[in-house]
Parts: C-alpha cells; sequence; structure tokens
C-alpha cells in the first residue's frame, strides 16, 4: 500500500474486456481447479487412502472366491478401476464448487461474462484431467502388479 | 424494479437513473434492500418484476453483456482464499479475456491498492482490509464502465478507508468511471457521492444531492453565547434576514436558517452595532444524519 493514486492507463492500451470464448473459459475454470488441487491435502489423501484400503482388503477377501464363480475372472482388474473412480470421485472438483459458492468465490465468477455453461464443465474437465493421469498407474492390469 | 423473496419485498418499485461518469449512493438502514438493488443489478439476482438498464444493456435480456461492462465489489470480499492475490488478479483478467501482457500491466497499474509485499501469498493469510482492497482491485482489472461498489468500507480501518475514497474519487475525476456505491456511512456518502438515494424498505424515500438533501430537512443552527443580555442579542439575530426562528438557553441564543453560511456574518455585525459582547458564534449544519432520521425515524412513527 502506498499514498501514489492509480495511474491512469496509457495511452493506447486501455484494457477494455471482451469474452474470452467458451474455450478461453473452459481452460480457465479448469486450469484454477487443478492448480488448487495441490492445496486441497487435506481432501485428497482421505480420497486416495480410502480406495487403497477397500482395494487391499477386498482382494484379499474376495479373490479367491470370484475365481469360483467366473472362471477365468481377474478380480483385481476387475476391482483397480473401481478403485480409481472412487479416488477421482472423492477427489472431484464438485466439493471445492461447495467451498466456492459458501464462500462467496463463486458470485465473483457469476459477475464476470464467463460462460454458465464454462463455469461447470471446466470443474468436469479437470477431474477428466485427474482421471487421465491416475489412470495409468493400473493399465494394463498385469496380476502382478499388486499384491 | 421490484424483487421479491416468497412474501418478503426486498425491493418495491424503485426507480432511478444514474447519469455517465456519476458517483451514486445508496443510504439506507440494514434490511432496507441496498443489496438487494445492486445484486439485481450486476446480474446475481433476478428482477421479479420490472426492468433495469446497466451501461445501455438490459440485466435481464443482454446480462452477458451487463457483465463485461462492469466491475463488482461486494459486501462480503469475494475471493478464495486458497489463491494468492496475484493468482485471484490473473485468473480475473482472463475471465475478462485480457492478454497475458495487459494483466500483468494492471496488476501494476492496480499496485497502490495492494500490499505488494503480500501479494504472492495466499488470501486466507489476509487481514481483512487487504482482503477488501484485493476485491477491489480485482473489481477493477478489466477497467469496467460501471463499478458497483457494496459497502466498500465496511470494517475497514481509517487508514484502509481513506484509500478506498481517494481511489474512488480518482477513478471518478480521472477516468471517468461511473461508481454506483452502497454504504451505511452518512459521512462517506457526502464526501464521495454526487448525488444520493435514501431507500428504506424497500422504496426510495428520498433522492438529490447531499446538499439538497440536506437543505429539505431544514436548518443550519447558529449559535451566539453572549456575555450581555442574551434577550437583547436574541432580538438583534432575529431581525437578521434569512433567519427563521430563534430561541434562547441561559446565555445562549440559537438562530435556525436556510444556509448557515450566508447569514453568518450578517448576524455578527447585528451584534455588534447592538453593541453586544459575543463569547462564541458558531454554525451548526445539518448532517446528513439529520436527513437521514427525518426520513427513517418518520416512517417508523407512521407504523406506529
Amino acid at each position: 500500500m502506498s499514498d501514489t493514486t492509480l495511474s491512469e492507463p496509457t495511452v493506447g492500451e486501455v484494457v477494455r474486456a471482451r469474452p474470452s470464448g467458451f474455450f478461453g473459459d473452459l481452460a480457465s475454470v479448469a486450469s484454477r481447479a487443478l492448480r488448487l488441487l495441490p492445496r486441497d491435502l487435506e481432501s485428497i489423501i482421505p480420497a486416495i487412502l480410502v480406495p487403497l484400503f477397500f482395494l487391499l482388503v477386498t482382494i484379499g477377501a474376495i479373490q479367491n472366491l470370484a475365481g469360483d464363480f467366473v472362471s477365468g475372472l481377474d478380480y483385481k482388474a476387475f476391482q483397480l478401476p473401481v478403485a480409481i473412480m472412487t479416488a477421482v470421485t472423492g477427489m472431484s472438483r464438485a466439493n471445492s464448487l461447495v467451498t466456492d459458492i459458501s464462500g462467496g468465490y463463486f458470485d465473483r465468477l457469476l459477475m464476470t461474462p464467463v460462460n454458465r455453461y464454462a463455469l461447470l464443465l471446466g470443474l468436469m474437465l479437470a477431474d477428466l484431467a485427474l482421471f487421465i493421469v491416475l489412470a495409468p498407474t493400473g493399465w494394463p492390469p498385469s496380476p502382478g502388479s499388486i499384491p | 424494479m421490484r424483487r421479491t423473496y416468497g412474501d418478503v419485498v426486498a425491493v418495491d418499485s424503485l426507480d432511478l437513473e444514474v447519469a455517465e461518469g456519476e458517483v451514486y449512493g445508496f443510504l439506507g438502514p440494514n434490511g432496507a434492500g441496498k443489496s438487494t438493488a445492486v445484486r439485481m443489478l450486476c446480474t446475481l439476482a433476478s428482477l421479479s418484476s420490472g426492468s433495469a438498464e446497466v451501461a445501455g444493456y438490459d440485466v435481464a435480456s443482454e446480462s452477458s453483456l451487463v457483465r463485461l461492462n462492469i466491475g463488482v465489489a461486494l459486501q462480503d470480499a469475494a475471493l478464495d482464499g486458497k489463491l494468492t492475490g496475484r493468482e485471484t488478479l490473473m485468473l480475473q483478467g482472463r475471465y475478462y479475456g485480457l492478454e497475458r501482457s495487459a494483466i500483468a500491466n494492471r496488476v501494476q497499474e492496480l499496485s497502490p491498492l495492494l500490499e505488494m509485499e503480500a501479494i504472492d501469498r495466499r488470501v486466507s493469510t489476509y487481514s481483512g482490509g487487504m482482503k477488501r482492497r484485493l476485491d477491489l482491485a480485482a473489481a477493477l482489472m478489466h477497467n469496467p464502465e460501471v463499478l458497483f461498489l457494496d459497502e466498500p468500507t465496511t470494517g475497514l480501518d481509517p487508514i484502509s478507508r481513506a484509500v478506498v475514497w481517494e481511489q474512488i474519487r480518482c477513478l471518478n475525476r480521472d477516468l471517468g468511471m461511473t461508481i454506483f456505491l452502497t454504504t451505511q456511512y452518512l459521512e462517506e456518502a457526502d464526501v464521495l457521492t454526487h448525488r444520493v438515494g435514501i431507500l428504506s424498505e424497500g422504496r426510495l424515500a428520498a433522492e438529490g444531492t447531499p446538499d439538497e438533501l440536506k437543505r429539505s430537512v431544514g436548518s443550519d443552527v447558529v449559535m451566539v453565547r453572549v456575555a450581555g443580555d442574551p434577550e437583547a442579542a436574541e432580538r438583534a439575530v432575529a431581525a437578521v434576514p434569512g433567519i427563521s426562528q430563534t430561541e434562547v438557553y441561559g446565555n445562549e441564543v440559537s438562530a435556525a436558517t436556510g444556509d448557515g453560511a450566508s447569514v453568518i456574518s450578517p448576524v455578527a455585525v447585528a451584534l455588534s452595532e447592538a453593541g453586544i459582547e459575543v463569547r462564541d458564534l458558531s454554525i451548526h449544519p445539518t448532517t446528513l444524519d439529520d436527513v437521514f432520521l427525518e426520513l427513517t425515524g418518520a416512517r417508523i412513527e407512521v407504523e406506529e
């Protein structure tokens, strides 16, 4: 803070707002969501630990049984995508939308010319990107990769 | 313009016009409908009936054009605590389609409002005053034509308030920005605004320049404390043209007048011609507080 006043915009370079287009809006919303993801550790860590726990528990408990019902079923290959889906859902930016709405930031977004659909689709795009990053961790589903 | 929430009429048949380049102030007690009116004009709340135009565009049918041309700082700073100050401003710039270089320029131009040493810290670590100023800077990122400020200085310390006032004045004077603000502080309306509307229970109770409003409620008071005979002083003061009423309390004479500044010297002359020794002579001008109490207080009496 200083006691000088705001300088006038340099002539010839007056900033004027313009719509940044649907994809520009989408990118802005999605990049914010992804940028905030690592700052949200308290919601990410449980979201990863819980599916991992259930992955191990269900594999340990049901793997041998499942083989008896459907011959040739690789239960681990079946259960791993379930775990990834659960993790992505748990980390979903839907939670951050709730925080935005209750915290007031969403009001600011609503007052900008950002496309209304982009406000929601941007978050889904961020989730999709997250899923694409996580999915290869279990691909190809090799039986030996999981204990 | 009318807005209802269920059975509650928050804003009722509000009709007003703000000229380009004007600073317009909305005054009213809590719950008068100031914020609701602002939310309607900023496209955050829909109109229950009626219509409104902002920056030449209809808020209902051309809302995205309205949004491009307005900047808004709401009552509660609309910020995300997990972003840093700089990220907040950069995102804000991107929402309005600004180029990366233009965003950097704007951050530089807005630096007097910000605490630059804290700009890369997360907003959640900011003090209330810093948040308000960052919020204002975010509202100004795209150099809007019309700026809405909902209680811009509520909860600010006197220094921050002075900074915000100075910026508001400067934006209006140098950039010709139209500014619509709401406030509970009458002093703020008096200092900043060209025209004031007093809102009470969702209706416009009065409108005019701060001076007009003060005159409409009445009167400045000229107080004279004399050493000698107060009755003689009263006779002398009452004879001055422009004095409407006089009263004596002890050795003080109070005289009501439409315009204190113009009668004070005739009063002084009349007193000295009457040979009265004056101990103290002062003007007590009407403040917007008096206007406010008169208008909103009168309404309470009607209901009872």
